[in-house]
């Protein structure tokens, strides 16, 4: 019984020690910060494009004024779902606050983006658009939540400048040697929560879209290009190569095996990169075809948070698959 | 027991000190490129409540990026015990389109138009001048399709259409109203729901919602015009008795012969009706 109770302990150990390894062992600050400032680039075009948003959509009078989405919520009986909806922007129906908290958001982004003021400027960032986000309400779509869960995860690590980071990369590549590197438990939880997050968001998406005819059918790539009156590029002309039934069936088809495939094999250490380079392709495809440029954008940068450990690694990181 | 406690109080302390400020000077020390800076990992405390924590995150997302397409009732219940903690967050996919495109009526484009003319009916509307509202009128960066202003409004009026094939007209008008009150010219709004390549050939420009302005006094409000629907009448029967006929004579009988089972007997009579009725 003693013999069986120590088994038990040493597997608990151990399942423990791969748990606490996994979540809790250091990591480099610099590549959570080129993933932030990414995160941060994206805000930013973001809340720019919400500009004119302030006018149209939240002002007095406005379709989604504080006062009208008040009525539509009581009118539809929706109050309880709404309760959860929380940003300080339903309090004012003036354009000129709003205005005042895209700047401060750009603002922040740009703050973010150098790396100043440490990781609370990462929080205040995630809070200011998280604010902004909720305020959308139905406007808000897939981005926003993809941006929301990365800001927040970025936010956990230590604050670093974008460039610096990004030379010191580049640096440390070109030397190949792993010298300089700033570790620290945090960047290696915030970066193991990108990369967890990111798998099981792929995933889902993955199942979602088998649940859909025209993803079997091989109709998909047209069905995101097919609504050309909202799409950036009109790829269903005459002369577009995408309208050839081999074509679009064919990339149907690859799009469908890239993203579990890619996920994959980007946590596997050799082929990490080879993973990513295919998620990435899948990005650009969603982007290209569904006009989903920031959700894609989101993605991708979040894809370059995997980094699979060298088998038997000792908490140190694998370089190479960065 | 007491030596586990020290150790772990050590690492509390260890772990607190290179806080934020000593990761800082880290960092700014990377920066010139002088130093390694490695730090001990969080206390066993923080690890426990992180580890919780870290699980209900990823069960939470899960829960809800899965529960987009069909979920179960318990799928459902799940999703909403978890809105508290995702809705304020803005972690929760909601009921946005995380396969992307289905090819079905929501991914379609939809447009909203006004006009100062009067609408009398669905029937006679495509004959009045009707103008493009909202960012797509206006040309410049903004309205270029596929943009973020532009998604935005295409997502406003895929609800708006949604809401009004579910006869949600109050709702409509609530997201609607604003649009309209402002400019006292207009007279009629309507949602246009382009088709696609994976549409029928033969489905041209459809009409969701389409709605007369009505002005009084200070009050705007919108009535919703539908197409008038077929209404089903019973059919009259030219069937007319012939005692003559020995069949029908027989079959009178019979239906007269209700004693045992009524309702039976009635769905016979019926049948039989149709049948002479046919024969005729």
């Amino acid at each position: 019984m003693k013999t069986n109770g120590n088994a038990l302990k040493i597997v608990a150990d151990t399942e423990i020690g791969v748990w606490d390894r996994y979540w809790f062992s250091s990591g480099p600050v610099e590549p959570v910060s080129i993933i932030r400032g990414l995160l941060a680039v994206i805000a930013l075009i973001y809340f720019l494009s919400a500009w004119s948003d302030a006018s149209f959509w939240y002002a007095e009078g406005g379709p989604l004024s504080a006062t009208n989405v008040s009525e539509f919520l009581t009118t539809g009986g929706l109050e309880s779902a709404g309760s959860w909806i929380v940003s300080p922007l339903f309090l004012t129906d003036s354009a000129l606050f709003y205005q005042l908290y895209l700047i401060v958001g750009m603002a922040t982004c740009l703050v973010v983006l150098w790396g100043r003021g440490g990781r609370w400027v990462s929080i205040l960032l995630w809070c200011l658009f998280v604010g902004w986000a909720n305020r959308a309400m139905l406007l808000s779509g897939l981005a926003e939540t993809l941006l929301s869960l990365g800001l927040f995860a970025a936010a956990i690590s230590p604050a670093g400048s974008f460039w610096t980071a990004l030379s010191a990369t580049r640096r440390a590549k070109r030397e190949s040697s792993s010298g300089d590197v700033v570790m620290h438990w945090t960047a290696g939880f915030a970066e193991r929560l990108l990369a967890t997050q990111i798998t099981v968001i792929g995933f889902a998406t993955w199942v979602a879209m088998l649940a859909g005819r025209v993803w079997i059918n091989g109709l998909g790539a047209y069905a995101l290009a097919a609504p050309v009156e909202d799409r950036t590029i009109d790829w269903t002309g005459p002369s577009s190569l995408l309208v050839r039934v081999s074509v679009h069936e064919g990339l149907t088809h690859l799009m469908m095996i890239a993203l579990p495939l890619g996920l994959f094999f980007a946590w596997l250490p050799k082929t990490s990169q080879i993973g990513k380079l295919i998620l990435v392709g899948w990005c650009i495809a969603i982007g290209v075809l569904g006009s989903h440029w920031l959700y894609a954008m989101t993605f991708a940068v979040l894809i370059f948070s995997i980094r699979p450990r060298k088998r038997g690694g000792d908490g140190g990181w694998d370089r190479s698959a960065a | 027991m007491d030596t586990e406690r020290m150790k772990n109080k050590k690492k509390t302390k260890t772990s607190k000190s290179p806080g934020d400020s000593g990761v800082r000077s880290g960092v700014e020390q990377a920066v010139v490129g002088q130093s390694n800076a490695v730090c001990e990992g969080p206390s066993t405390t923080v690890k426990t409540w992180l580890s919780i924590w870290v699980a209900v995150h990823l069960m939470a997302i899960t829960v809800s990026f899965t529960a987009v397409v069909e979920p179960s009732s318990l799928h459902q219940r799940l999703s909403e015990v978890l809105q508290p903690y995702l809705r304020p967050s803005h972690f929760s996919a909601d009921d946005r389109p995380v396969y992307l495109t289905y090819g079905d009526a929501d991914d379609q484009p939809h447009r909203i138009e006004v006009t100062t003319d009067r609408v009398t009916g669905v029937a006679n509307s495509d004959d009045l001048a009707w103008r493009l509202v909202g960012p797509a009128e206006t040309s410049g960066f903004a309205s270029t399709p596929g943009l973020a202003v532009s998604d935005r409004v295409a997502r406003w009026l895929s609800t708006v259409a949604m809401l009004a094939e579910n006869d949600q007209p109050s709702l409509v008008a609530d997201l609607l109203l604003p649009l309209v009150a402002k400019q006292r010219s207009i007279q009629g709004v309507r949602i246009v729901r382009y088709p696609t390549d994976l549409n029928d050939i033969h489905v041209g420009v459809t009409v969701p919602y389409l709605a007369r302005v009505v002005r009084e006094k200070s009050k705007v409000s919108l009535v919703q015009l539908k197409e008038s629907r077929l209404s089903a009448q019973p059919r009259v029967s030219a069937f007319r008795f012939d005692p003559t006929q020995a069949d029908q004579v027989a079959w009178f009988k019979e239906k007269l012969d209700v004693s045992a089972e009524p309702l039976s007997a009635d769905h016979a009579v019926s049948n039989r009706l149709i049948a002479a009725e046919a024969g005729q």
